[in-house]
């Protein structure tokens, strides 16, 4: 029998039907247009050391909120940790800023799982009230200025380069 | 293709509009999982001794502990579908959504803010435990950007256990109004 070319109504049909799993897979973040200050953050770190997010003005800084209670939270740390060895720590910084937990309650989660980079202590959920915070996690990326750059809701692969990508251009600006 | 026409059509029109799976899992709990657009939504039960000890672990007074897990608590998951290549826009408001009970009537569910309210001055419960449950519970009001945002949180819909519901949704994508129907959700049981 000889072969006959493909409807292309049919062909349209079906990748109508397989687009959203192709899709799936793919992870981004929100750019924040325009870019606004981010509100303070003022804490201690795990050594009970005090701590600002100005401090650490020109570099670009991931802020990553979080809590030892929230699965989803857990499950993204490992590829922070990957991420983060990415990063040249002389032109960035990652801050794990814990939500409404004390100093051994974290102690005792790292135990299980390690974070390789600053936990700061929100104890009074301040910070959290005070940024545009919705959920756990919420991760903001921090321009050389101290503005919101990106946002991401929920967990995110940040060992995956096309996140830190955008995140390495923001340091060469 | 006339042939194939009548069988990809109704493919298609379910993923246009509502799927909602059921699943029941090995310990007997059950999901309703919708996907319509660009939202995925699924609701899953949890039996009231794992909410109860959850919010004990926080610092919640016992009675306390009981009124939560027993207002029928589902762990809901919201994640905007679409991509950074075909981007969608999503957002939601909890007061949009209605229970449709089996004697008709309809109702909201119970808002995290009702929550704190309710415990309003109550020297019985630790910040720590306020700001647990706070960021615990599912957002009342979100916005979900494409490229993979998502949310969790336990939301509280204020039955007693076992009870039936249906839960009428509603959404913006893009700005433009969304609607769903996820038909007879049950309330874990307490046991």
């Amino acid at each position: 029998m000889p072969a006959r070319p493909l409807n292309p109504l049919l062909v349209l049909l079906l990748t109508l039907l397989l687009l959203p799993s192709a899709q799936a897979a793919k992870q981004g973040m929100k750019p924040i247009d325009p870019r606004i200050i981010a509100p303070k953050l003022e804490m201690t770190d795990m050594d009970g050391e005090a701590r600002s997010l100005k401090d650490l003005r020109g570099k670009v800084v991931i802020v990553n909120f979080w809590a030892t209670w929230c699965p989803p939270c857990r499950a993204e740390l490992p590829s922070m940790n990957r991420g983060w060895a990415k990063l040249d720590p002389e032109r960035f910084a990652m801050l794990a800023v814990n939500v409404g937990e004390d100093e051994d309650t974290i102690f005792s989660f790292m135990g299980d799982y390690p974070i390789e980079f600053p936990v700061w202590l929100d104890q009074s959920g301040k910070a959290a009230r005070e940024w545009p915070l919705r959920g756990l996690p919420t991760t903001y990326v921090i321009d050389k200025k101290g503005r919101i750059a990106y946002r991401a809701i929920g967990g995110r692969e940040w060992d995956d380069e096309a996140l830190l990508e955008k995140i390495r251009a923001l340091a060469e600006e | 293709m006339r042939r194939l026409l009548p069988l990809l059509l109704p493919a298609l029109l379910a993923q246009a509009q509502a799927a909602v799976t059921r699943e029941t899992d090995e310990y007997g709990l059950q999901s309703w999982h919708l996907e319509q657009g660009a939202l995925s939504l699924k609701l899953i039960q949890r039996l009231p001794d794992q909410t109860r000890a959850f919010f004990l672990a926080r610092g919640f007074p016992k009675a306390v502990a009981d009124d939560i897990a027993l207002s029928c608590v589902l762990q809901t998951i919201g994640r905007n579908r679409s991509t950074p290549d075909q981007p969608v826009s999503l957002g939601y408001d909890l007061h949009d959504w209605r229970l449709r009970l089996p004697d008709g009537s309809r109702r909201h569910i119970r808002f995290k803010e009702d929550w704190d309210a309710a415990w309003n001055g109550d020297p019985e419960i630790p910040q720590a435990a306020r700001i647990a449950f706070r960021w615990a519970t599912f957002p009342t009001t979100q916005q979900f950007e494409p490229g993979g945002d998502y949310n969790w949180g336990m939301t509280s819909f204020g039955l007693p256990p076992g009870s039936r519901f249906d839960l009428e949704l509603q959404w913006q994508e893009n700005g433009r109004p969304q609607s769903a129907l996820i038909e007879d959700i049950t309330c874990p049981q307490d046991r």
